[in-house]
């Protein structure tokens, strides 16, 4: 079993290699990509500064609390892209009949998939997210935990997109609704869980798990809780594992288009 | 004219078939309007008015901006006209019987027309259920405020297309169109002029913002018949200003386009 996971392990690794070697193969364009991320992020510290003439605090949140929440977010978010970009493109898969290529390789199917594609611009979200860190909220430890907590968050974003995208195994046209669904977990981790009442984080705790990816990290930075941490650990790994059992038991729904057409 | 007319009725009608996909985006629109409307109702804790306005205020002025900005989302202005440039059609585009960027203007009103009634009607039920009706509206100024939104979009599509054009020059226009997209959101959505520091507000007022955005939705917030006077000439001085624009940088763009034959 170990050796499978190394070998699994491996193979993701190597896919990573090859998307990043080809994304940089065009460099103006990957560097355009970045820097706009990058701007598109950054503009929505102007609304905070505005929001902060307007009151002193939200909550008890500063500025720079407000910060984490988007270092917090915009890192996990540029790191599950640049890994697990595949997971975005399950429903592609599934209604184009592309998966045949990724059962027929004696590999893990899931990790094989969602390590088949990076997004470039969101090396952007990354870097802006240690930006934003270091801008607002520097200190050595901060970044040792960042560094980790957005390896968390990440595995939560992507385990929480496999999990809606492994819909389109049952529904047709599912996609645009998953879409809708990544957009209120980013919108939901964007912003301080302070401001919203409690039907609405009941939901971003469970069904749409945002709060465990930006909301549980931000409070972590700001005060270290190792239970929380822990439970944080754990709530993760049933994320993963929920991910992993609906696409398997999606899988056995997938019929295949018989497609003819090499990986690129 | 009349063949303009014609590609307004033709696309009008092909927009009116997809419409159901637009019912989904309503599902997101109204999501993101939710966590919005549940920040200002934080903001808004303490205080009964910020800037001049209520907290009923500010939750339509970000409908009416919303809806301008969702409304006016049409590929035709920016997908479709860099595409063209980009794949070399544009030169086949040029050879027929009308001004491409008229053709393209009129095709762009069309498709946003349908999208635009839309969202201002899912818009209207939201800000109903929500924070109720805008204080002080009439009859009146609800139709005096209608030619006022349809000039916002028709700007706003113009705006988009004349940043379409730079891809005469540069390779993919899209990253303009996304500062633009942001410089939208965060200085003519989110707040309304008064709420920036008085230099940035009086900057802003002579931007396109002020006709786009902030004008319309303060327009329909506090009616009265000089301010519409005022965002109406504005507008119309706007769309003369970026016609000029977009004229001289399309003639400058197909001046300078090279076709290879295929």
């Amino acid at each position: 079993m170990l050796t499978e996971v190394k070998n699994n392990l491996k193979i993701m690794f190597l896919s990573l290699k090859y998307n990043l070697i080809r994304v940089m193969e065009n460099r103006v364009s990957f560097l355009t990509s970045v820097s706009m991320m990058i701007f598109n992020n950054a503009s929505f510290i102007i609304q905070w500064l505005t929001i902060f003439t307007l009151v002193e605090y939200i909550g008890s949140y500063t500025l720079n609390d407000i910060m984490l929440f988007w270092a917090i977010s915009s890192g996990s978010y540029g790191l599950a892209n640049i890994l697990f970009n595949g997971a975005n493109k399950i429903p592609e898969y599934i209604e184009n009949g592309k998966l045949d290529a990724y059962l027929v390789m004696p590999k893990n199917v899931l990790c094989h998939v969602i390590t088949s594609s990076t997004e470039p611009s969101a090396w952007g979200d990354l870097i802006y997210g240690y930006i934003a860190l270091i801008i607002f909220n520097f200190s050595i430890k901060n970044i040792f935990l960042y560094s980790l907590l957005i390896i968390i968050g990440a595995l939560i974003y992507t385990s929480f997109v496999i999990i809606c995208n492994s819909f389109t195994f049952y529904f047709i046209r599912f996609s645009e609704t998953s879409e809708i669904l990544k957009d209120i977990f980013i919108n939901g981790s964007i912003y301080p869980d302070v401001i919203f009442n409690r039907a609405i984080k009941i939901i971003f705790f469970t069904l749409i798990p945002c709060a465990l990816a930006s909301w549980v990290p931000v409070h972590l930075i700001i005060e270290f809780n190792i239970y929380h941490f822990i439970l944080l650990i754990l709530a993760t790994n049933i994320l993963i594992i929920i991910a992993f059992f609906l696409f398997y038991q999606g899988l056995k729904r997938y019929t295949s288009s018989n497609l003819m057409e090499a990986r690129s | 004219m009349k063949k303009y007319l014609y590609i307004i009725k033709t696309t009008f009608n092909d927009s009116i078939q997809y419409i159901s996909s637009l019912f989904i985006r309503f599902i997101g629109f109204a999501i993101t309007m939710s966590i919005l409307l549940s920040l200002w109702t934080f903001i808004y804790q303490d205080n009964t008015t910020i800037s001049g306005y209520t907290l009923k205020e500010m939750f339509w002025y970000l409908l009416l901006t919303e809806t301008i900005t969702f409304g006016s989302k049409s590929p035709v202005a920016t997908n479709e006209v860099k595409n063209c440039i980009k794949s070399g059609n544009i030169a086949y585009q040029i050879n027929k019987p009308y001004h491409y960027i008229i053709y393209s203007i009129t095709k762009y009103f069309a498709d946003t027309l349908i999208r635009f009634i839309a969202f201002t009607i899912i818009s209207t039920i939201l800000g109903l259920i929500y924070v109720g009706p805008i204080n002080n509206i009439s009859i009146i100024s609800f139709i005096s405020c209608i030619p006022v939104f349809l000039l916002a979009v028709l700007i706003t599509g113009m705006i988009k297309i004349l940043i379409s054009l730079t891809s005469f020059w540069v390779e993919d226009s899209q990253p303009f169109q996304m500062i633009y997209s942001k410089i939208i959101l965060i200085f003519g959505i989110f707040f309304p002029i008064e709420m920036f520091p008085k230099i940035i507000g009086n900057i802003l007022r002579y931007t396109p913002i002020y006709s786009v955005s902030y004008g319309p939705a303060k327009l329909m917030l506090s009616y009265n018949f000089s301010f519409f006077l005022n965002i109406l000439i504005t507008q119309i001085i706007t769309i003369i200003i970026i016609s000029i624009i977009i004229n001289i940088v399309y003639r400058r763009g197909v001046r300078k386009l090279n076709v290879n034959g295929g």
